[in-house]
């Protein structure tokens, strides 16, 4: 996915005059030939987070737009004032692109997961919040940004996940995306569990029950309308994301039940609310945390239990 | 490094301006008079003799880019604003009220000519950083100035950024630090000693003009755009906080004031009268 996200942005230097690309400090390389064409649009920066954000404030104000990149715990926590301050304050089209989102950096420790991403960008007012399943989505979602107004941050996931959502129906940019229509349980998830999800649905759809399941690659704004569509007549949903239980995707849930007041009853299945002790691999994680497919199954058959 | 010229009398502009500050901190109550006080010249000499701007069309492409990084000193920053006619000068009067264009600190968007918002400090180099990254890319020829504090410079921020701008030699990039000697919590040199300071700055990558921060002629001679110049510029302007009021000068309990009473501004004005 940081391929095709890489690969997106190098594309839009070329076709744009307007955007910039800035990186601190990335693997030796990167964007070599974007770098070689354009070398005074794609900056390759020091390890400086803070500067590196307001730096970009700096082009936006001047009508760039900029695209940075370095791994999300540094965007989103290191360079957090410079997000608010410099860029969101002036509600400027800075496109902070994040590599590592959730666990993928598992085995580097807790410094480098971005286990809170979501709640720290969705807390900051007009920012979008972005976490596209796959290649297909993430191309989608950066050739977006460089048209769309106000800042946005975008969580890249783990890389190698197949294409799948160039097969569901096509929905207007930041809708919840249909993945499979189901009344008895319906399991909304984003990014790249979406395809941890898949698996687990559709084992319970062979089993005769009719659970459904949503993708939710925009969770802020969340689409003025959609929500109430999604969660109208719902009896129970189940939220599955790689984020700790607040401000995420299940809080986003949450709030909108309890804001319209309905009966649904709401089950989540999110990383706990505590740094990981753990390294090993992203699997392993999600595994130990119940979001691997297998886990996910059992959540489902847990629900459909009850 | 020039000693500043606190014995020296202020010109008539130069009070003007200092009474025009008093208009906002009387209409607050409140502001940051030492760190205003010590700005003034600085500003007076950027928005009178150097920058090329227009109140009629304040978003000019060709226009200079002014930061105030040093967000606090935003009365200063205010007083030059409404004297070059970006909005009328009773605005002054209205400084920190609910529905002001005036706040605490400058932002971009409410008050005419404010390039970007700041008050925490650290940014507003970044933000310049950007802005003549910007205009090297676009060709064009005009400046970007950033102000700061002496103060501010404790913050690491501004050092990633100044690394930045000595890395890409960014010539249309000016940064002016009011070296007024004193902190919040007391003297620099005391919390955090900065010197040697142009040393500093110019290990780097910049080249470093050290004046005398009151002094017109000096200010003027440093911020004149060097068509040579390769690198970018700092100016280090050694000045006295609280500059014109004899008796808030050198004293960090004057850094801010909130609550002034009539009796106080008056105080206040008649300093400036004399000094």
């Amino acid at each position: 996915m940081r391929k095709a996200a890489l690969a997106a942005i190098a594309a839009l230097v070329e076709e744009n005059p307007a955007v910039v690309f800035i990186g601190s400090d990335l693997g030796a390389g990167t964007l070599a030939d974007a770098a070689r064409r354009h070398p005074d649009r794609v900056l390759m920066e020091g390890i400086a987070e803070q500067h590196i954000v307001g730096c970009a404030a700096g082009l936006a104000l001047e009508g760039f737009i900029p695209y940075v990149h370095t791994i999300s715990t540094f965007l989103t926590r290191r360079a957090l004032e410079q997000v608010i301050v410099d860029v969101a304050l002036h509600n400027l089209p800075v496109r902070l692109v994040g590599a590592g989102g959730g666990m993928v950096y598992a085995p580097l420790g807790p410094t480098h997961e971005a286990i809170d991403d979501f709640a720290l960008m969705r807390a900051i007012p007009g920012m979008s919040v972005i976490a596209p399943a796959d290649p297909r989505e993430m191309t989608e979602c950066i050739r977006h940004l460089a048209s769309a107004s106000g800042p946005a941050y975008v969580r890249i996931a783990k890389g190698g996940e197949p294409d799948v959502t160039g097969e569901l129906p096509q929905s207007p940019w930041g809708q919840p995306r249909v993945v499979l229509t189901g009344d008895t349980l319906a399991v909304l998830t984003t990014g790249a569990l979406l395809h941890e999800c898949l698996p687990a649905v559709q084992s319970a759809r062979q089993g005769g029950h009719d659970v459904g399941l949503w993708h939710i690659p925009v969770l802020a704004p969340v689409a003025e309308g959609s929500l109430d569509a999604l969660l109208a007549g719902r009896h129970t949903v189940l939220v599955v994301e790689e984020h700790i239980p607040t401000g995420g995707l299940s809080t986003i849930v949450a709030e909108a039940i309890a804001e319209r007041g309905l009966p649904t009853r709401l089950h989540r299945l999110t990383l706990p609310h505590r740094y990981p002790e753990k390294y090993g691999s992203q699997r392993e994680h999600w595994e130990l945390h119940g979001l691997s497919a297998a886990g996910i199954t059992a959540r489902i058959e847990a629900i459909l239990r009850d | 490094m020039t000693p500043p010229s606190s014995t020296a009398t202020l010109d008539d502009r130069s009070r003007q301006l200092r009474h025009r500050a008093i208009d906002a901190l009387a209409g607050g109550r409140r502001g940051h008079i030492g760190s205003t006080m010590s700005l003034i010249e600085i500003m007076r000499v950027l928005y009178d003799d150097i920058l090329t701007v227009d109140p009629a069309d304040p978003a000019s492409p060709t226009r200079d880019r002014l930061i105030l990084s040093k967000g606090h000193g935003c009365i200063a920053l205010y007083v030059m604003l409404a004297e070059r006619g970006f909005f009328p000068t009773s605005q002054l009067a209205t400084f920190c009220r609910f529905d002001s264009i005036l706040g605490g600190h400058p932002e971009y968007g409410h008050a005419p000519g404010v390039e970007a918002s700041t008050g925490s400090l650290g940014h507003g180099l970044a933000v310049g950083v950007g802005m003549a990254l910007a205009a090297r890319i676009r060709r064009e020829q005009h400046r970007v100035v950033v102000v700061l504090g002496d103060g501010e410079l404790d913050e690491g921020s501004v050092w990633e950024s100044a690394l930045a701008a000595g890395h890409h030699r960014l010539a249309n990039l000016t940064a002016v630090v009011d070296c007024n000697a004193l902190q919040s919590y007391g003297p620099v040199a005391q919390v955090w000693n900065l010197e040697p300071l142009t040393e500093k700055w110019r290990s780097f990558g910049f080249t470093p003009h050290d004046v005398d921060g009151h002094d017109l002629t000096s200010l003027r001679s440093a911020l004149r755009v060097d068509p040579t110049a390769d690198r970018p510029q700092v100016v280090i302007a050694r000045t006295v906080k609280g500059r014109g009021i004899d008796f808030a000068e050198h004293d960090p309990h004057w850094h801010h004031k909130s609550s002034l009473s009539a009796t106080d501004v008056e105080a206040l004005r008649s300093a400036i009268d004399r000094a």
